[in-house]
Order: structure tokens, then C-alpha cells, then sequence
């Protein structure tokens, strides 16, 4: 008999069963109807290009860090992540942030991967560490950014270090303030072995334990399963931060944002929103922030290269499987605030 | 019907699974990604037709997970919205409306009235991304060595030099008085270029691309010289002209003087890497 289990722990915004469903059809209907409507004109034929663009560069990285989250679910024991990571949660917080260094993955394969090792036991403030850092403070995007930069060491040196000491700042603020429970939703928390018995009905608790009496050949079908659960549980949430990425991308003139180009906190805040609408990865978007060089303050430019990579709009969404509302809005605020700060401190020192 | 509806729930994935591997081989089959993304890009595309491959072997060999309902058909639908648009934007690229919408008025080098640095050079083109070579690297640092005859006084009689976009602007002083030639899209009184630019002039532009068309800067290169009006906007062109700076406003624009404009194929990489 065909044993029938429920979907994995995948990455369901929590109260989904209430709304989500409904909205998402609102979306749907709302997507197709545009999709059907708008598609001869340019306007139209341009936005199938970015919202084309968008998912085709995203989806290999949301896959692979998918299947490395399956793998970690099945491979990787709650006890030997807690022999990793220091016990003390800052220094755990400042190991996460830097963990892109050996690990350089965009913010679309991390999400996946936190959420995995949150339910292995990561701590919460470890995990948004990575989360946060994780797409600035790593090698390839120091690369691109020196490249856009014309080979100039400043903005690298500034974007890295803000990316790393913001991170780690917001995910100690959040660890503290919500603490695990208040942080995470249940189903990306890890907890008692037993906890997460009944949170997941896979078949094979516990994934890690080689005891458990499975073959290698099941543990990695266990593996795959979860990892596709996972996929088609965050892709449709990547989907509709493209969709609202490519109308803003489409739609709303960027000349537009050069009318605060003399006032530099003004350019900062709406480099900051350009940042939170265009979705760009991070090994790409100093490439757009250096087009904007001579229009805007470099500090505003920086800005944008370092809140991009932390929140957007769909990483917003993302992030709804695996934060709770409250966490969400206090990452945003927090992030906001430092990477103003930031750039006041910055317009005072000169840059 | 539970049995029925975890059925639809298995053949549904497995199914969407083989939209994608259909859509993302048929596009590195032919090149279509180009379109969309760069040529490096095919390396992941490449791992992510292999992890797709696997997910769908494990929905077939693997227990069915999870049932057929609302949440699984706003999935499937979300899921299918961008084979779609793949689809219908297939083997097009941005034209002038996404150029109106990104040009912010970066020309080349020179000095804003301010006194900042409006320098464009290096951050259009990386040496180390397929498609674009540096002067250095193709020998023509500093530009072509003119050849020292009567067509390097008079440069309108010189052969167009055919250059990448992304070069000129890299290093314009390189080109200054030379012949060239650039192939882009033409673009001739749209009325948000001519707001940033304080001028009504005749472009030719095209995109550089780092990772994908979302992040499509635009390039372009002024045109001065009679243009034949049967020549729609946003068609391919060549724009042969011989290569200046000129000073507008504090600002140093591209011109290709006595530009000489002709209907061109589209190139088969649409965009500058």
C-alpha cells in the first residue's frame, strides 16, 4: 500500500491556509489578465523581456539551493550543525555573516538553505546573519562590484564592510528582541527532535540518522522530494516579486530618480526604494548603481548596494516563509534605518 | 478521492516539471537565453536542467507528496505564467521604449556642470565577460594606428571601422576622428531623451548587458547627418560616421558626424556582453 504523507515542512508562509490560496488566485487572475491584455504593445513585449530575465536568472540558483536544502534536511544531523557553530550566539552571529566568503551564493539560493538549517537548530540570529551578509559580503560580489566601479577598491571596501556590520547588527537586534520563537515560523523552526516529528510527516525521521534503516537510494529520493516540496513552495513567491519587479522596471522612468540628485539624502532614500523595486541580483546590480555615477552621490549609490541584497520585493515575499510578519517588519525597519545611518555618516565623512 | 486528487498533485509536478525542462533546453538549444541573459549564463541554466531532471525522476520513482487543491493550482499557475512570457518574448530584444524608460543621460566622459565626474569608462564593459575584448586586448589601444595616408587627413574617406558600443564608450578618445561604424537600434525624437539632453538628435543605441536584460544599460551615440525617414525607429541600423566629442552644456556627448545610416540585420547577439 502507497503510503501517503503530507507535503514536507516546505516554505509556506505561515497562516497560508487562510489567506494565501485566495490571494495568490486574485494575483493569478490578475497576472493572466495582463499577460493577455498588454502583450502586443512594446510596453508589454518589453515586460515579458524582464520578467523573462528576472525568473530565467534566478531559477538555477532558487533550484540548486532548493536541492541543497533537501540534502541538508536528509544528510545533515541537528547535532553535527550544533558542533559547527560556537554556542555563544554573537559569535555565531559574526561567523554566519561571513560564511559568504566560502560559501558565495545570491539571495535567491539562500533563503532555501536558511530555512533548512533553521529547522536543523541554526539559530535564528545566526540564520538572518547569513541571510543578510550572505549576497554582499562574498568574493564574486566584490568582483563585480570593483569591475563596475573601474577598478576602485572604495566602494568595494565600504559595500562589504556596511553589508557585514549591518547584518550582523540587525540579526543580534532581531535575536534578542524576538528571541527563536518569535522570529521564525514553526515550520522553519527547528526545536525539539520531537517537535519537528510532528511538524514533518516525511517518512524518515530522523532524515540524518543512518540507523534509521533506509538505503541510500531512498534517503536521496527523500532528499529530491523535499528539495522539489521546497522549490515549488518559494518559486510562485519569487514569481510574483518578478512580476512587480518588471512593472516597475517597465513603467516607472529612472530619470525620474535623478530629480533628488542634488540633495544627497534625498537621492539615498529613493536609490534605496529604486533598490527595493528593481530586484537585481547582487553579483549584477553595482552595474546599474555605477550607470547612475555623476547623477547621484556615491553614497546614495552605496545605499542601493547595500539594501538591495537584503530586502526587496521578492525577497520580501521569500521571506514570508520563513520569518514571522513581526520579524519581517523589524528586519526592514531596522536594515532601513542602519543603511540611512549609514549614508549620514557618510555625507559627514565625505564621501 | 483523496487517492485521486494526491494523483493530480504527483502528475501535476511531474508535468510542470517537464514545462520547464522542455522550455530552459529548448532555449539553451538554440541560443534563445542569449535574449534574456548572458552567454555565461548557460553554465547554470545548464545545473538547473540537471536538478529539474532529478526532481521530476524523483517525482516518478519517489511517494507522492501532498494532494491537488487551490494552493497547489496557484503554484502550478504562477509556475507556468513565465514559460509565457518566455514564449512570447522569445528572440526579442529591449527597444525604445525600455530605452526611454533606463536612459538617465550617460553618455561618456566629461564634466557635469557640478564638477562631477560623468566618466562612463570601464564601468560598461568587463574584460572578463564573453563578448568584449578592451583596446588593449585587441591590439587597438589608442585606437586604430590611423594609417598615415591621405584618408588619415581626411577621415570621411577612411573604410568604417566596425566597433562594439561598449568599446567606443569605454575609451572614446581612441576613436576621436576615426571612421567608425556601430550597429545598434535607431531612435530618433523621443521626447524623454530629449528632455534629459536638452536637444532633439538622432541616436543609435544599444544594451550592455552584465547578467541579465533587467539589467540592461543603455548606450548611445548621437547622430548628425540626414537620415533617410523610411527607416522606422527601433530597427537595426549601421551608423558609419567619423567619431566626436562635443561639448553640450558642460557635457561631453558621442556624435558620429555625417552619419551615413543604413537598415541592418539584427546581430546575432542582440545585446552587448
Amino acid at each position: 500500500m502507497t503510503r501517503q504523507i503530507t507535503p514536507s515542512a516546505g516554505l509556506r508562509p505561515r497562516e497560508k491556509t487562510n489567506w494565501w490560496p485566495r490571494l495568490g488566485l486574485v494575483l493569478v487572475v490578475l497576472f493572466y489578465l495582463y499577460y493577455f491584455t498588454g502583450g502586443e504593445s512594446e510596453k508589454g513585449l518589453t515586460f515579458s523581456i524582464i520578467f523573462s530575465s528576472i525568473v530565467l536568472e534566478a531559477f538555477p540558483f532558487l533550484l540548486l539551493g532548493t536541492l541543497a536544502g533537501g540534502f541538508i534536511e536528509v544528510f545533515v544531523s541537528r547535532d553535527r550543525l550544533a558542533s559547527l557553530l560556537p554556542r555563544r550566539p554573537v559569535p555565531a552571529v559574526l561567523l554566519a555573516a561571513s560564511l559568504g566568503i566560502v560559501l558565495p551564493v545570491c539571495e535567491c539560493a539562500i533563503v532555501p538553505v536558511v530555512r533548512r538549517l533553521s529547522r536543523k537548530g541554526l539559530p535564528a540570529s545566526a540564520g538572518i546573519a547569513y541571510l543578510l551578509a550572505g549576497p554582499i559580503v562574498n568574493p564574486l560580489v566584490a568582483l563585480s562590484t570593483w569591475l563596475a566601479y573601474g577598478m576602485d577598491w572604495q566602494p568595494v571596501l565600504i559595500r562589504l564592510a556596511a553589508g557585514y556590520v549591518i547584518a550582523v547588527l540587525v540579526a543580534l537586534a532581531i535575536g534578542r528582541v524576538l528571541g527563536e520563537a518569535g522570529t521564525l515560523v514553526p515550520e522553519a523552526r527547528g526545536g525539539h527532535p520531537d517537535e519537528e516529528e510532528e511538524d514533518c510527516h516525511h517518512p524518515h525521521h530522523q532524515h540524518a540518522a543512518p540507523e534509521d534503516g533506509k538505503g541510500s537510494f531512498e534517503r536521496l529520493l527523500d532528499a529530491l522530494t523535499h528539495g522539489l516540496d521546497d522549490f515549488l513552495a518559494t518559486a510562485p513567491f519569487l514569481i510574483i516579486g518578478a512580476f512587480l519587479a518588471a512593472l516597475a522596471q517597465t513603467y516607472v522612468e529612472r530619470s525620474l530618480f535623478l530629480a533628488a540628485a542634488d540633495n544627497p539624502l534625498g537621492a539615498t532614500v529613493l536609490m534605496m526604494l529604486l533598490a527595493v523595486l528593481l530586484n537585481l541580483c547582487s553579483e549584477a546590480d553595482a552595474f546599474i548603481a555605477a550607470s547612475f555615477r555623476g547623477y547621484v552621490p556615491l553614497v546614495a549609490q552605496l545605499a542601493f548596494l547595500v539594501l538591495g541584497p537584503m530586502f526587496d520585493l521578492k525577497l520580501l515575499l521569500m521571506y514570508r516563509g520563513l520569518f514571522q510578519k513581526k520579524a519581517i517588519l523589524l528586519l526592514v525597519t531596522l536594515v532601513s534605518v542602519l543603511v540611512l545611518g549609514l549614508a549620514l555618516t557618510l555625507i559627514q565623512l565625505g564621501v | 478521492m483523496p487517492n485521486v486528487l494526491a494523483a493530480v498533485g504527483r502528475w501535476q509536478k511531474f508535468a510542470l516539471c517537464l514545462a520547464w525542462l522542455f522550455t530552459l533546453t529548448s532555449l539553451l538549444a538554440s541560443r534563445g537565453f542569449e535574449f534574456f541573459l548572458s552567454p555565461i549564463f548557460a553554465y547554470p541554466l545548464g545545473l538547473a536542467v540537471l536538478v529539474i531532471i532529478l526532481f521530476a525522476a524523483a517525482v516518478l520513482a519517489g511517494r507522492p507528496t501532498g494532494r491537488f487543491g487551490l494552493e497547489a493550482l496557484v503554484s502550478l499557475l504562477l509556475l507556468l505564467l513565465p514559460i509565457l512570457h518566455i514564449w512570447r518574448a522569445n528572440q526579442q530584444s529591449l527597444g525604445g521604449d525600455a530605452f526611454a524608460v533606463r536612459f538617465v543621460g550617460n553618455f561618456t566622459a566629461g564634466e557635469t556642470p557640478g564638477g562631477q565626474d560623468r566618466e562612463l569608462s570601464r564601468l560598461t564593459s568587463s574584460p572578463v565577460l564573453p563578448g568584449t575584448a578592451s583596446p588593449r586586448q585587441t591590439g587597438k589601444r589608442g585606437g586604430t594606428a590611423p594609417s598615415r595616408g591621405h584618408a588619415y587627413n581626411n577621415p570621411y574617406r577612411q573604410d568604417a571601422r566596425e566597433v562594439a558600443m561598449s568599446l567606443l564608450l569605454q575609451s572614446p578618445e581612441s576613436y576621436l576622428g576615426q571612421k567608425i561604424k556601430v550597429v545598434g537600434m535607431l531612435n530618433r525624437e523621443n521626447p524623454d531623451v530629449a528632455e534629459i539632453l536638452g536637444l532633439t538628435q538622432p541616436l543609435v543605441f544599444r544594451f550592455l548587458v552584465n547578467c541579465c536584460s533587467a539589467d540592461a544599460i543603455p548606450l548611445a551615440v548621437l547622430l548628425d547627418g540626414g537620415i533617410d525617414p523610411s527607416i522606422p525607429d527601433n530597427n537595426w541600423i549601421s551608423a558609419s560616421g567619423v567619431f566626436a566629442l562635443r561639448e553640450r552644456e558642460g557635457y561631453r556627448l558621442p556624435w558620429l558626424d555625417q552619419a551615413e545610416v543604413r537598415l541592418a540585420e539584427q546581430p546575432e547577439r542582440v545585446y552587448l556582453y
